[in-house]
């Protein structure tokens, strides 16, 4: 598969998922390629491993303001650490899942784990392709890492 | 009709809960699929909502072990796998219906209905 195809499956994922809270568009910056990822992350990130016919790793990582948005869009009422966490877990979860209707049942994740602040990614291995999209919603900012071999 | 929200993203459990709450008489949750288990020997439920990537016990293995304790449960998959493979994995199982996430109240709602519609 073509990177930009890659790419565009992704970018597909995560505008449908900011779709549905309906509230405003999502807007998508453009996507660079990462060849060291060192540091990354904003105020939550959401890690989902990646297996199967690919290794990697997807991570879905919000500043906390944009988390209490969405938090706001789907209902909910109760704005704590736990409500953060288990969101941007669920976000980065939706997103990797939803890939599998373009990248079939071997592109299997595991369950997300959530890691608060800076998330050290090393640098991808050399077979490794990393990119990042850069994301706003209602003016606030969050990033989509994928990095697959 | 008693209801159970299996689902590992509390969110996720308030969200169907939120929707699903005059619908239902009871609504029991589990956050994982050995907890549901528990509940399904226990409470025998007559609807659940079952995700299918969770910690401790996956949902296709839930749904296979579910089938055998209460097997006129009915389920309703609600899940962020997209595949189609994934979907006739479930339902060759026994769910009797497959919602994927992100969903919508309104989505949530006819998948509910189909899924009634289609056992009885």
């Amino acid at each position: 598969m073509q990177h930009q195809q890659l790419i565009n499956i992704f970018i597909d994922s995560v505008k449908a998922y900011f779709d549905h809270l309906g509230d405003a568009e999502l807007d998508i910056g453009t996507p660079y390629l990462i060849t060291n990822i060192g540091d990354i992350g904003l105020d939550y990130n959401g890690v989902i491993a990646v297996f199967g016919d690919t290794d990697g790793s997807v991570v879905f990582s919000a500043n906390r303001s944009i988390l209490k948005y969405i938090l706001l869009s789907l209902g909910e009422v109760e704005f704590n650490e736990p409500s953060i966490v288990d969101l941007v877990g669920e976000i980065a979860n939706t997103i990797a899942g939803n890939v599998r209707r373009e990248l079939g049942e071997n592109f299997q994740i595991s369950p997300p784990r959530v890691v608060k602040a800076t998330l050290n990614q090393g640098s991808p291995a050399s077979d490794q392709r990393s990119f990042m999209l850069p994301l706003r919603w209602k003016s606030k900012a969050a990033q989509l890492l994928v990095s697959l071999n | 009709m008693k209801l159970l929200i299996v689902d590992d993203s509390l969110i996720i459990r308030n969200k169907i809960n939120r929707n699903l709450l005059s619908k239902f008489n009871s609504i029991l949750r589990a956050g994982n699929g050995v907890d549901a288990l528990q509940i399904v020997s226990a409470e025998k439920p007559d609807f659940i909502t079952m995700d299918l990537t969770m910690p401790k016990m996956d949902g296709v293995t839930c749904i296979g072990k579910i089938k055998k304790i209460s097997p006129k449960t009915h389920i309703l998959v609600i899940s962020a796998l997209a595949d189609k493979a994934t979907a006739i994995a479930a339902l060759s199982l026994g769910a009797n219906g497959f919602l994927c996430k992100p969903f919508t109240d309104d989505e949530l709602n006819q998948a509910i209905r189909k899924t009634l519609e289609i056992v009885f």
